[in-house]
């Protein structure tokens, strides 16, 4: 029927087309997407696209290339009546956002039915608690496709030159590794001193490590504020400021403004820097020809309530918007995007990391990829804090935090002033 | 009778455009500042003056209210600074006078990003050109500093924003001075006059009016002063960059985090407005002065 | 009298706009108390040579002495010279005080002897009810005095006015040419003047310069000028109407007088010591008043083209036979009909003779 139809469409008149002469069997999704339009992970999602068109005849998607702004910019035109009908964004972002406001349609019954691989249920597809975590009260609104671990990515051959050839498992042991990699006269850690949530990432591990997962939201949650006079807290900071006393951390750091940092590990005259799996990814075009990327998990702490094997995420999520009038077909599109072989070529092509784990990852973040599989507990973007309140994480804790962690504050002002800022955020809640 | 109706005629299109362009947003502006909003459907909850209390009590809104009054009166000194200087140096018809033009015109004419970029590179630690220029004179120690860490980012991003817009308030006061005629300038020569006497007696009360304007664009500038700062924190705007501007565009639409709090989000704007009224009005009284005829 | 006397002096000045001479080796002495007046066309370079006297432009080379001291790079404040602008150039936001007082005021003068001084000024001008007012209060010619004011409470050694009057109406134009004159004679300060109205220069000054071009092409008495120019370009320039310049053909010269023909008539001349020999093409310059009606048979014919009455004076516009124009201004109200024919007599003491090069002939070097 539609093959007859759209035979009968080209013999017409092309014309035709646009003026919607098919408009009974065409359906035309609407995509914002977050990728700008140059980027590699941009042009996989077109390949996609196209493939999707070619095999649904009846569907064609329009794509809007917004960046990363692109949840606020699906605000306003939704606000102006726009009609959209996916959109992706940040995961903990969607989650306090659109999923957050009820803008998003439910993935409750699609999770628990069949996988468009045809193995097993959908959910089972990706890396276990992603999908949990990226639930509001329990309830999925989006669906992963794109994922980063934090890690310690670092120059292997600096490594491996300095003598270290088996990552270090704890704290110690990590900073004698790095005292060593700096007796070779090269920069241990890179810091960008302008990115606030790249350095809180320290501070993130080292309490987790030290208190357990579940330790910062609860001291964000404490109305009193009390909390964060535990000696976890002191003692991660002093941990975080050993760093720069021993002079792993150049002092020169302090005036890093992104990306100034990350060009000294592509030059390799950094050898570590914690952050997402990414930046092999951005460093691309950087680095020389054969550079060495490595990650390691952070250094769990002795006696402490966490686990090495506890990985903070960052993920990009799709959602599909309640005012759709394709919801079958928007379903069924993400559904392709999160099939294997297309999240292969995510990793293939834009070499970034999938949500889909059993996709295999490019040599790139390969050991980025371990460190997930290994993962006993995926945690969110600053332990869910971001997204449950996230101007409380940028406004407190990030920007407090790195006034800590480049020495603009002492560790007892620190403290005074995370107690004080938490009751006052309690207080004007 | 008919007279009065044609004045109402001629007068509606202007009123209909005041009212529809500057008093209907200012007042909704005020409506939606009573209200907790996240931007997302319909749902608005009345909340009063609530925003307003907590703006009293939001640590990072002094903060950034403390930037902006900075940038206005810090940032002011030295964008009028300079644009004086220039004056004086056009009426003196000494040397610099190009060198002034291509240092300050340049701004006008590139992007914001494009100059925040330049000026990271200026500020770098290790390869910036304020500091290995200084290590290539041999001002050793002072290369060593760090122009953009956290206690001095602000002022880093500050000294290049005097420069993004003294070239800006150099074209006003520039059009001014050529208003002025040289002859003026000559009797004063004649009389003996040095040229702070000249700047001091003739070129500013002559260029008053050029000057209160200059000051009133200014003033709304940077009340509102969001780009450059933005642009200046690449990723993430650091916290010492914050402006009102800049924490209204966070609360209310969120930079990397989902903060969606338009109400108050707009209080913030609320207050920006008041601020610039108020400002403007108390300047323009300090500064009123009769016409000029020249 | 040495030359450290003189009040002013230059010796050999020019200056160049780039590529253009604007003054060209100009030599000027003047003595104390004297009223000069600079004249010449539009852009001959008057204001030029007052700005370098003034020190508002610097000279290319040669020298500019006052009172005999070397100012030449000088800066203009210590020159000891005011300006009158024409433009008055007085400053918009000060009151008229205040712009008379302005050179005390940033040289810190006590308030009491300035007030004191700038009121002296202003009565001298008659403006002391004026002093609180700004200038855009103030008429044309309010603004001028208070112009001259602000000269005058510096009793410079020199006071420098370019064109001054331009900018008044006529009535206006003549009293304060009249009172200008009296200041002077009241004060007696050295004073430089620059206009390009010759009855302005032939009323007010002691000695004229004129300027062509930017050289200076003669200095004199307004009368020595007019009675004895150097050449056709002053001769042309003083009086009004001008010289009329009527093409002759030499028919004899002798020690005796010079013959010169005119078409059919013939004109018998005083002689000039230059050789001329007949059949020579010279022009002769008769001034427009210099002719009266003849009885019976003049030395000149011509045809009445139209007659302008002035009411004490007629002006008569006419034609030689051979087409040539002359003006002439006749006493009283005479009315020929146009058309008509005037045999007309010419004194002859009055006429000038040009060489090819517009040299008077007749000029008389030892009047200077
Ligand atoms: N700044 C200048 N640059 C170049 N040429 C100039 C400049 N000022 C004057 N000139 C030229 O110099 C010549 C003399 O100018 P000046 O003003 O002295 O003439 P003037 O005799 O005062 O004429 P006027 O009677 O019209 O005032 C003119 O040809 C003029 O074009
Ligand atoms: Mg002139």
């Amino acid at each position: 029927m539609r093959k007859t139809v759209f035979a009968f469409g080209l013999g017409t008149a092309l014309s035709a087309l646009s003026f919607g002469a098919l408009a009974q069997d065409q359906v035309k999704l609407v995509y914002w997407s977050l990728w700008n339009e140059p980027e590699p992970g941009a042009n996989v999602v077109k390949s996609l696209i196209a493939d999707y068109e070619a095999a649904h005849p009846g569907v064609t998607i329009e794509a809007v290339w917004n960046g990363r702004q692109n949840q606020t910019t699906v605000r306003n035109a939704l606000a102006s009546g726009t009609p959209i009908d996916i959109m992706d964004a940040d995961m903990d972002g969607l989650k306090g956002g659109l999923a957050g406001a009820g803008e998003l349609l439910p993935w409750t019954d699609d999770l628990a039915g069949a996988s468009p691989d045809g193995t097993g249920p959908f959910a089972d597809l990706f890396y276990p608690t992603l999908i949990d975590m990226s639930a509001n009260d329990g309830v999925s609104y989006q669906i992963p496709y794109m994922l980063y671990a934090y890690n310690i990515l670092y120059n292997a051959k600096l490594f491996r030159d300095a003598g270290v050839t088996s990552a270090p498992e704890d704290w110690d042991d990590f900073v004698a590794a790095l005292e060593k990699v700096k007796a070779t006269g090269v920069n241990a850690i890179a810091i960008e001193s302008d990115i606030a949530f790249y350095n809180v990432k320290w501070f993130n591990y080292l309490l987790e490590r030290i208190a357990g997962p579940d330790f910062l939201l609860k001291a964000v949650e404490d109305k009193t504020g009390e909390t964060w006079r535990d000696p976890a807290v002191r003692k991660a900071l002093d941990m975080e400021l050993d760093l720069w006393t021993r002079g792993l951390v150049p002092e020169e750091s302090r005036g890093y403004q992104w990306p100034a940092a990350q060009q000294t590990v592509a030059f390799g005259e950094t050898a570590a820097e914690l952050v997402g799996s990414w930046l092999p990814v951005e460093l691309a075009d950087t680095v020389e020809e054969g550079f060495e990327w490595g990650a390691m998990r952070f250094p769990a702490v002795k006696g402490g309530l966490g686990d090495i094997n506890h990985v903070e995420v960052n993920a990009f999520s799709f959602g599909v918007l309640k005012g759709t009038k394709h919801e079958a077909e928007a379903r069924d599109f993400i559904k392709f995007v999160v099939s294997a072989p297309s999240q292969q070529r995510f990793a293939d092509e834009a070499k970034i990391g999938v949500a889909n784990k059993s996709v295999a990852w490019a040599p790139e973040v390969a050991t980025a990829r371990q460190s997930l599989d290994e993962a006993s507990l995926i945690l969110p973007e600053n332990h869910g804090i971001k997204a449950l309140y996230p101007d409380y994480s940028t406004n407190v804790y990030e920007a407090l935090h790195n006034q800590a962690f480049l020495g603009l504050i002492t560790p007892e002002d620190y403290i005074e002033q995370m107690v004080s800022r938490t009751k006052e955020f309690w207080a004007n809640r | 009778m008919i007279r009065k109706r044609l004045i109402v005629l001629f007068l509606a299109p202007a009123s209909l455009l005041y009212g529809g362009l500057f008093l209907l947003p200012t007042l909704s502006t005020f409506y939606f500042s009573l209200f907790n909003w996240s931007g997302f459907g319909q749902d608005m909850t009345f909340v009063g003056l609530n925003n307003y209390v907590r703006l009293f009590n939001d640590t990072v809104f002094w903060l950034s209210l403390r930037n902006t009054l900075a940038i206005l009166f810090v940032g002011g000194f030295f964008v009028f600074g300079l644009a004086f200087l220039y004056t004086v140096l056009i009426t003196s018809g000494i040397w610099g006078k190009k060198f002034f033009r291509l240092v300050f015109f340049l701004p006008n004419v590139v992007s914001v990003v494009a100059l925040a970029g330049m000026w990271a590179y200026i500020y770098n630690p290790r390869s910036g050109l304020i500091n290995t220029t200084l290590s290539t004179i041999g001002l050793d120690s002072m290369a060593k500093t760090l122009w953009t860490s956290p206690n001095n980012i602000f002022w880093a991003m500050l000294a290049a924003l005097v420069w993004v817009f003294t070239g800006f308030f150099l074209i006003l006061l520039m059009a001014g001075v050529d208003k002025i005629p040289t002859d003026t300038y000559e009797a004063a020569d004649l009389e003996g006059a040095s040229l702070w006497q000249k700047f001091w007696f003739i070129t500013v009360p002559m260029l008053w009016d050029v000057m209160t304007i200059s000051f009133v664009i200014w003033m709304i500038n940077a009340i509102k002063m969001f780009e450059f700062p933005y642009a200046f924190g690449f990723l993430q705007v650091p916290q010492q960059l914050y402006t009102l501007g800049i924490y209204l565009y966070i609360m209310g639409f969120g930079q990397r985090d989902p903060i969606y709090q338009l109400g108050y989000a707009t209080a913030i704007g609320v207050v920006m407005l008041v601020l610039t009224f108020v400002l403007i009005v108390v300047m323009r009284r300090l500064l009123r002065r009769e016409q000029l005829e020249f | 009298m040495s030359t450290a006397s003189k009040a002013f002096e230059a010796r050999g000045v020019s200056k160049l706009y780039g590529e253009t001479a604007v003054l060209k080796d100009i030599d000027l002495s003047i003595e104390r108390g004297e009223f000069v007046v600079l004249l010449g066309p539009s852009g001959c370079g008057k204001s030029t040579l007052m700005r370098c006297i003034a020190g508002l432009e610097k000279t290319n080379s040669g020298q500019l002495l006052i009172d005999g001291r070397d100012v030449t790079t000088v800066a203009p404040a210590a020159r000891d010279v005011a300006m009158v602008f024409q433009s008055y150039a007085l400053f918009p936001h000060m009151n008229v005080a205040d712009n008379i007082g302005f050179g005390m005021r940033i040289a810190h003068t006590p308030k009491a002897e300035m007030s004191a001084r700038v009121l002296a000024a202003a009565k001298l001008l008659k403006i002391e009810h004026l002093l609180d007012r700004k200038p855009r209060a103030l008429s044309g010619g309010q603004r001028q005095r208070v112009a001259i004011g602000r000269a005058i409470v510096r009793n410079p050694k020199i006071f420098l006015f370019d064109e001054p009057l331009s900018n008044l109406d006529a009535a206006l134009r003549l009293e304060t040419r009249v009172e200008l004159t009296k200041l002077h004679h009241r004060i007696g300060n050295t004073m430089i003047y620059v206009t390009h109205d010759q009855v302005e220069a032939m009323t007010m000054a002691d000695k004229i310069v004129v300027m062509r071009e930017g050289r200076i092409e003669q200095i004199g008495s307004p009368l020595e000028l007019y009675n004895n120019p150097k050449n056709l370009f002053v001769a042309t320039f003083l009086g009004q109407p001008p010289t009329n310049v009527v093409e002759t053909t030499v028919v004899e010269s002798s020690a005796a007088g010079l013959t010169v023909a005119v078409g059919e008539d013939r004109l018998t001349l005083p002689a000039t010591g230059a050789v001329l020999t007949p059949g020579q093409t010279v022009r002769i310059g008769l001034r427009p008043e210099s002719f009266s009606i003849g009885q019976g048979r003049g030395a000149l014919t011509v045809l009445v083209d139209l007659v302008e009455q002035l009411g004490n004076e007629t002006l008569v516009h006419c034609q030689l036979a051979n087409g040539q124009t002359l003006t002439l201004k006749l006493p009283g109200q005479i009315n020929p009909p146009a058309g008509s024919s005037l045999a007309l007599d010419v004194a002859r003491d009055q006429t000038m003779i040009f060489d090819g090069d517009g040299n008077n002939l007749r000029y008389d070097g030892r009047a200077e």
